[in-house]
C-alpha cells in the first residue's frame, strides 16, 4: 500500500477526529433551527456555532500529532510521509466540512429562512455576501490555517520537548505584550484589539492560506528532525 | 553472507552523558543475534538510531547497504517492537492489526490471526485499557507476523507470564525456521533467550564488550559439579571464575576449553561435567560482581 495511503488510514481509525467537524456542523446546523424556532420573528441572531468547528481543528492539529506521531515512527513510517499524509488527509477532510458548511448555509438562509437572512447562523458575518465559490475558500482555508497553527506549535513539543515549547509561550507573550506597549505609546491603535477579529473576507483568506503554508513548512522542518521521546 | 546492519564507531551522547560509546560491530542477514546487556546499557539507544527514530552523534550506520533515516526502502523492511512503544489512545487491538497490514509489506494477516488467539487478544479492547502483558502480547503477534527482513524486539515480554514468553520463544524458531529473516533480540534476561541466539552482541554501559558467535562463547568455559575435595583437585592451575555450593558439593566455573585429558580427568574424579550458561559467561564477562568473585572452594 503507498506509503501516504497507510498514513491517511492511521489517521482515519482515530474515527473521533476523522468525522468530528461533519459532526459539529451538523449539530451547529440542528442546533440553529431549535433556535430559529424558539426566537422566531424576534430578529436576527447570530448563534455561532460554526466557530467549534475551528476550535476543533486548532485542538485536533495539536492532539492527533501528539497521538500518532511516536506512534507512525515506532511502525517505520518516514517522518516525511508521516508529514503529507496528514496535510492529505486535512485538506479533504477541510473540504468535505466546508463543502458541508456552504451546503447546509445555503438551505438555511434559503430554504428555511426565506431568504431574510434572520439567522446567519453558518456565515461568519463577513462572508455573508460572498460567492458560494468564495465561501468555500474562506471557510476551507481558516480551517487549514487553525489545524495547521496547532500542528505547528505541537511540532515544537515534538522537536524541543517540554523545554522548546516553555520558550515559545514566553517568547509569544514577551512578543505580544511588547507589541502592545509600543503601539499604546505610538498611538497604532493596535490595543483596542480590533486586529484580533478582522473581516474574514476572500482577500484576507489569502493571507491565511499564506500563513498556513508558513506553519506547515515549520512543521516540516521541525519533524523531519523531532525523535520519538521528546 | 551479506550485512543487514553495518555500524561503525557509533556513538550518542545527551551533554555531557554518553550513552553509546564508539561501538562498531555489523549483523548478517539471515541470523538471530542476541544484543544483551543490563538495563540502562544503551542496548534501546542503539536500537533507536538503526531504525532513524533518534539521531547518532556520530558514527556510520547502514541498513541494508543503506542510511536508513527518511529511507523508505529501507525502513519498510524493519518493524522495530519496543517495550514502550506507544499507541493512538482511541485505538483498538484490532487498528493496530489492520494498520500493521498497511505498514508492513509482508504483513501475513492469516498467521496474525492465528497469533492473536494463541495469545488470547481481546481484538476488540481499547490498547489504553490493555495489562502489560497484554501490550507485550500485540507487539509480539505484530513482530512475528510482519515477516520484516529485520525484526528487532526490545524487550518484548515485560509482563508476560512464563507461560506467554515460552510461546513467544516456540513461535519465533518456528517462524523462522519457515521464514529466515533477520532477527535481534534485546534483553536482560539472558537465560530465557540463549537457546535461541545464534550470535551475541553484549553492551555494557554504552561500549560493546563482546561480539561472538553463541557457539563458540558457549566454549569459551565450562561446569564441574562434584564433592569439594575432587572439584579442588581438578580446578588446581586451572582459571575459576565462579561457582556455587550446594551442601557438600560445589560447582565450579571454569574458563577455557575443555579438552580430551580434562574430560578423562573429570571422569577419573567423578566430576559431572556441563556446559556453561551464556549468562553466568556473560556476568563473568562483563565484569558482573556477583560471578566475578573467583570462588573459595573449602
Amino acid at each position: 500500500m503507498n506509503a501516504l495511503q497507510s498514513v491517511m488510514k492511521m489517521h482515519a481509525r482515530t474515527t473521533y477526529w476523522f468525522l468530528s467537524p461533519l459532526v459539529i456542523i451538523v449539530a451547529s446546523f440542528i442546533m440553529s433551527l431549535l433556535i430559529s424556532l424558539l426566537f422566531h420573528g424576534n430578529g436576527a441572531v447570530f448563534y455561532g456555532g460554526i466557530n467549534y468547528v475551528y476550535v476543533f481543528f486548532f485542538v485536533f492539529g495539536i492532539v492527533s500529532l501528539h497521538d500518532t506521531f511516536s506512534f507512525a515512527l515506532g511502525f517505520s513510517v518516514r517522518r516525511t510521509d508521516y508529514f503529507l499524509g496528514t496535510l492529505l488527509l486535512v485538506v479533504l477532510l477541510s473540504v468535505a466540512t466546508a463543502i458541508l458548511t456552504v451546503l447546509l448555509a445555503f438551505v438555511q438562509s434559503h430554504v428555511i429562512n426565506g431568504g431574510d437572512g434572520r439567522l446567519p447562523l453558518f456565515s461568519l458575518s463577513s462572508v455573508n455576501n460572498s460567492s458560494p465559490g468564495e465561501q468555500l475558500w474562506i471557510y476551507f482555508v481558516t480551517q487549514i490555517h487553525m489545524y495547521f497553527l496547532g500542528f505547528a506549535i505541537c511540532s515544537i513539543y515534538q522537536r524541543f520537548g517540554k523545554a522548546g515549547i516553555w520558550a515559545f509561550f514566553v517568547f509569544a507573550f514577551l512578543l505580544v505584550s511588547i507589541s502592545i506597549f509600543l503601539s499604546t505609546s505610538l498611538h497604532w491603535g493596535i490595543a483596542s484589539f480590533s486586529w484580533l477579529s478582522p473581516p474574514i473576507t476572500f482577500e484576507f483568506a489569502l493571507w491565511l492560506a499564506l500563513l498556513s503554508v508558513c506553519y506547515m513548512l515549520v512543521s516540516y522542518v521541525l519533524l523531519r528532525k523531532a525523535t520519538m521521546c521528546p | 553472507m551479506s550485512s543487514a546492519v553495518a555500524v561503525e564507531r557509533l556513538t550518542k551522547t545527551y551533554g555531557d552523558l554518553t550513552v553509546v560509546d564508539t561501538i562498531s560491530f555489523s549483523i548478517e542477514t539471515g541470523k538471530i543475534y542476541g544484543l544483551l546487556g543490563r538495563n540502562g546499557a544503551g542496548k534501546t539507544t542503539i536500537l533507536q538510531m538503526l531504525t532513524a527514530q533518534i539521531f547518532a552523534t556520530s558514527g556510520e550506520l547502514r541498513v541494508f547497504g543503506e542510511k536508513p533515516y527518511e529511507n523508505r526502502r529501507v525502513l519498510s523492511q524493519i518493524c522495530f517492537i519496543r517495550e514502550n512503544q506507544k499507541y493512538p489512545d482511541s485505538f483498538r487491538v484490532k487498528d493496530i492489526l489492520a494498520l500493521s497490514e498497511s505498514f508492513f509489506p509482508r504483513w501475513d494477516r492469516e498467521y496474525a490471526r492465528l497469533l492473536s488467539e494463541d495469545f488470547q487478544l481481546p481484538l476488540k479492547r481499547r490498547m489504553k485499557a490493555l495489562s502489560k502483558g497484554m501490550l507485550s502480547s500485540v507487539g509480539i503477534v505484530v513482530g512475528l507476523a510482519s515477516r520484516a527482513p529485520l525484526t528487532i524486539f526490545d524487550e518484548p515480554y515485560m509482563g508476560l507470564d512464563v507461560v506467554g514468553r515460552s510461546l513467544f520463544y516456540d513461535r519465533l524458531i518456528e517462524d523462522y525456521a519457515e521464514h529466515p529473516r533477520t532477527i535481534v533480540l534485546s534483553t536482560h534476561l539472558i537465560d530465557e533467550v540463549s537457546r535461541l541466539l545464534e550470535h551475541v552482541l553484549v553492551i555494557d554501559k554504552g561500549r560493546l564488550v563482546l561480539d561472538e558467535d553463541a557457539d563458540t562463547l558457549r566454549a569459551r568455559a565450562f561446569t564441574v559439579t562434584g564433592p569439594v575435595s575432587k572439584v579442588e583437585t581438578f580446578t588446581a592451575g586451572k582459571t575459576l571464575i565462579g561457582g556455587e555450593q550446594f551442601g557438600s558439593l560445589v560447582s565450579a566455573l571454569l574458563l577455557g576449553k575443555a579438552d580430551a585429558d580434562d574430560r578423562k580427568q573429570a571422569a577419573a574424579l567423578g566430576l559431572e561435567f556441563t556446559a556453561v550458561s551464556l549468562q553466568q559467561l556473560i556476568v563473568h564477562l562483563t565484569g558482573g560482581t556477583a560471578q566475578r568473585k573467583v570462588l573459595e572452594i573449602r
